[in-house]
Parts: structure tokens; C-alpha cells; sequence
């Protein structure tokens, strides 16, 4: 019976891990795209012309923060996705932030991830999303969302030292 | 002027999660040069009208 039931179940640890593997892959081809997005943006910008590289990636980008299933590898301080997300939200050279569907869709994005001290450490979004809570640009739902990320984020911080004087 | 630093009250807070708080959201700095700018634009606007 065993003998039986093994091999489809290595087969199946095999799959997940070529799985992780392309997705990997996946993000790693897309961080480098969306580096190159926000060169061609504010070089873009520069000229005087619309902004619209990054807006053409924000559908994968959007997609790949979305699904649960790889959550694990867009989360993964090593892969480090996140610190290119970071690069998504930065304001341009002219002091100017990002479109607003950018804004909108990461930030809703990144309301539902896990995330930890190590991908924070890892990839500084946190100092983005903290530029976000004191700019007068964005809209109010979005400083919204980048409060409630700073006050979530900050609060295993905190609470350590609470810990501490107990 | 904007005040500088951290929205939480960092009194009683020890060194290591003052060092913390700083490397995740850094140190009020970071994009002082973009919140700067905004002043100066908004200056500017206030100019046209």
C-alpha cells in the first residue's frame, strides 16, 4: 500500500517545490521590471510626459500581492519584493506621488498581508507608507490605510518594551 | 514647520525598539526632500491665485 501512495506523494513535493520555484522566478523578472518602471517614469516625468510605466505592471503586481498562495515568496525578506513595491509607492523626483490606482490597489493590498519584522526590516516599505501618513497629498482613505499600517507594524515594536518593564 | 519623527510617543521606550522603530520607519528624514517640495508647490500655487 505504501509503496503505492509514495511515489505520487513525492511527485507532489516535487511539483510544489518546481511551483515555488517558477514563482520565484516570476518575481524576480517582475522586480526587475518595475525597477526599470520607475526609471522610465520619472525620466518620463522629466520630459514632461504621463507616467505610465508603472501602471502597465500594476495588473501583476496587484495579482502576485493578492494570491494567497504565494504569499510566502512575495513575503520572503530574502526574494524581497516588497523593497520593489516600496519603489512602486516612492514619490517621483518632482515631489509628485505615484497614480492614485497605484496608490489605491497596493495599499489594499498590503492592508491584508502578514506582514513581519524581518520583511519590514528587509525591504524599508515601512518608511514609505510612514511618508504617506505625514504627506498632505495623498487622499484621506489612503492615509488612512497608511496610518492603520504604521499603527499595526509598529505595535509587536512597542509591545516588546511593554513586555519588558512587566 | 512639520514636526519630525515618530507618531508614536517614544517616551519609556528602550533602545531597541527605538533603533527598531527607526530601521522600519526610518528616522523622519527619508523623504524630506519630497514633503519640502510639496510646501514649495503649494507655496506657489498660492502665488497664482
Amino acid at each position: 500500500d505504501d509503496a503505492l501512495k509514495n511515489p505520487t506523494k513525492r511527485r507532489r513535493k516535487k511539483d510544489d517545490i518546481d511551483l515555488e520555484d517558477q514563482i520565484d522566478d516570476q518575481l524576480a523578472r517582475l522586480k526587475v521590471a518595475m525597477e526599470k518602471a520607475c526609471i522610465a517614469d520619472n525620466e518620463a516625468r522629466d520630459k514632461g510626459m504621463a507616467a505610465t510605466h508603472k501602471l502597465k505592471l500594476l495588473p501583476q503586481v496587484t495579482a502576485l500581492l493578492t494570491r494567497t498562495s504565494v504569499q510566502d515568496s512575495v513575503l520572503d525578506p530574502e526574494t524581497n519584493f516588497l523593497q520593489s513595491v516600496k519603489y512602486f509607492l516612492e514619490p517621483l523626483n518632482d515631489g509628485s506621488l505615484p497614480a492614485y490606482n497605484i496608490q489605491r490597489d497596493i495599499f489594499n493590498a498590503l492592508a491584508k498581508l502578514p506582514i513581519n519584522k524581518d520583511v519590514l526590516l528587509s525591504s524599508g516599505i515601512g518608511k514609505v507608507v510612514y511618508f504617506y501618513t505625514r504627506s498632505k497629498r495623498p487622499e484621506p482613505g489612503i492615509k488612512r490605510i497608511a496610518e492603520r499600517l504604521v499603527g499595526e507594524w509598529s505595535r509587536p515594536i512597542l509591545k516588546r518594551t511593554d513586555d519588558y518593564k512587566k | 514647520p512639520r514636526d519630525k519623527g515618530l507618531a508614536v510617543d517614544a517616551t519609556g521606550l528602550d533602545k531597541d525598539a527605538l533603533d527598531d522603530m527607526e530601521a522600519i520607519f526610518g528616522n523622519g528624514e527619508d523623504y524630506d526632500w519630497a514633503l519640502e517640495q510639496e510646501e514649495v508647490d503649494e507655496d506657489l500655487e498660492r502665488e497664482q491665485q
